[in-house]
């Protein structure tokens, strides 16, 4: 039997909800255009490898995973982790994009088919000087600088250390 | 002391006009390469270099649309991405200390709109990267403008380039239906021997490794496949369409051997991530959710369902065939 499931409104993000089942269950924040991520818990100790898993996502549309500091409603994410990473391939930043420009061919993921992506984070107490066990930090999805400024695209999942 | 009053208006005028006159701030690096006036419409590769690089962050370099009202960006919709420069390179950025090269061409696409640089006022735009996008101390827009289409005709031989669709011979400007991520094979060959650039001219498709991908299951997509020409052939530039149509999800199996008195679990979601409901047609075999126990007898049949998605894929409603051992 599935628990029942909580859902809250988080940190006044107009587009983004967090459905968090009790004790150490999945976490899942979802947009409104039907995109979603997943991590199997929220709450750490220590710095963590964790596994993103995304679905629904527009494949037309490029975006950021990250981990960064949880900005003002309405605002860009950022400092996110991973630093300048357009790459995308460091632990704690991936660019995903089935239709990049040109030099980012080799640099971009592709989503899978039917807008999925599943990648690993790493969830670290720092992101450059800020601490995230002082201020709110998040796994965030944001559409890629081909639409910077689009924050219908934003998703987020708090994360908390002990 | 009317004199010296008059002095001292005009100097303070002049300082007034001065200081609205400058910028609200200025860029520190310097761009180097050739003018960028009178270039060619069709495309001139520029080369350049930047010193006094900032130490900040990197620099994205656009071509765009001078924008509208001074002193603010480009409409980020009008941007097309030419470059990416870091201090020293790396992840696939061009370094800072080494040549930076790009095209400039007269037209070009961004994700919404077809940008015309002989009618609008363009521009190559630097600024920094996403890492400090909203600082605008190192923005730079330098215009740009292209010789008008009226150089002297040179007669060449128009080329022609053929493109197959998995093995069937498009036909220019007639459309072909294409699935959500149906695979595809894509091959072209020009009749001058020119190697053919075939890329998506659109967002909703992508092309890669020699196949085009259907992002989506409706609207539409056009493939383009160009020479560069040569000083006997024209360059050439096709287009061939294509009618997006929602895609067939797979189910991985279809057919089984399993002993006696076993179980297995069966794929619990088709290739399209969509969760598979089972359904057995005998005794012989029960499926929870996606286990499956089979107990004795020659075997049986499993139905697969799993839902469509609007305008994206079908829905799936298929046999799955198990031997019992």
């Amino acid at each position: 039997m599935v628990p029942r499931a909580l859902t809250l409104s988080v940190l006044g993000i107009l587009f983004t909800s967090v459905t968090i089942a009790p004790a150490h269950a999945a976490v899942t924040a979802k947009n409104a255009n039907g995109s979603s991520i997943s991590i199997d818990k929220s709450v750490y100790t220590k710095a963590t490898m964790v596994t993103v898993t995304g679905r629904g996502f527009d494949e037309t549309v490029g975006i950021y995973l990250a981990l960064c500091v949880v900005p003002k409603p309405g605002e860009r994410p950022t400092p996110c982790g991973g630093g300048v990473n357009k790459g995308g391939v460091g632990e704690s930043s991936y660019w995903i994009s089935s239709n990049p420009p040109p030099y980012g061919k080799t640099l971009a993921i592709e989503y899978l088919p039917g807008g999925r992506f599943s990648q690993k984070v790493n969830i670290t107490k720092r992101i450059g000087k800020f601490d995230c066990t002082k201020v709110k930090c998040a796994i965030t999805v944001r559409a890629d600088h081909i639409r910077e400024g689009d924050r219908s695209r934003d998703i987020f999942i708090p994360i908390k250390f002990k | 002391m009317n004199k010296f009053i008059r002095v001292i208006s005009a100097l303070g005028i002049a300082v007034a006009a001065t200081l609205v006159a400058a910028p609200a701030h200025a860029e520190t690096f310097t761009w180097s390469s050739r003018p960028l006036t009178n270039l060619d419409p069709a495309g001139t590769l520029i080369t350049g270099s930047i010193t006094n690089f900032p130490t900040k962050s990197g620099l994205y370099i656009f071509q765009c649309v001078k924008a509208k009202v001074a002193g603010e960006r480009p409409a980020s919709d009008t941007c097309f991405d030419l470059a990416w420069v870091t201090a020293n390179g790396g992840q696939g950025s061009t370094s800072s200390k080494g040549p930076i090269s790009f095209t400039l061409k007269a037209q070009y696409s961004t994700a919404t709109k077809s940008i015309d640089c002989s009618v609008e006022e363009c521009g190559v735009f630097f600024r920094y990267d996403r890492s400090a996008q909203t600082d605008t101390s190192e923005d730079l827009f330098k215009p740009i403008t292209f010789l008008a289409s009226t150089a002297p005709v040179v007669t060449k031989t128009s080329d022609t380039v053929t493109v197959t669709f998995n093995g069937a011979v498009l036909i220019r400007n007639v459309p072909n239906n294409l699935g959500y991520r149906a695979k595809t094979v894509i091959s072209a060959t020009a009749a001058s021997g020119l190697p053919v650039t075939l890329a998506s001219a659109t967002d909703d498709c992508s092309f890669a490794n020699g196949s085009l991908t259907a992002l989506k299951g409706s609207g539409t997509c056009r493939l383009t496949a160009t020479t560069a020409g040569n000083a006997t052939y024209d360059a050439a530039n096709v287009g061939f369409p294509f009618i997006l149509v929602p895609g067939n999800q797979k189910l991985s199996l279809t057919t089984f051997g399993i002993k006696k008195n076993a179980t297995r679990t069966l794929p619990a979601a088709t290739d399209f991530g969509t969760p598979i409901a089972y359904k057995s047609n005998s005794k012989q075999c029960k499926v929870e959710a996606n286990i499956l126990t089979v107990g004795k007898g020659k075997g049986c049949v499993l139905t697969a369902t799993a839902a469509g998605k609007d305008q994206m894929w079908l829905p799936l409603n298929t046999a799955v065939r198990v031997n019992i051992k």
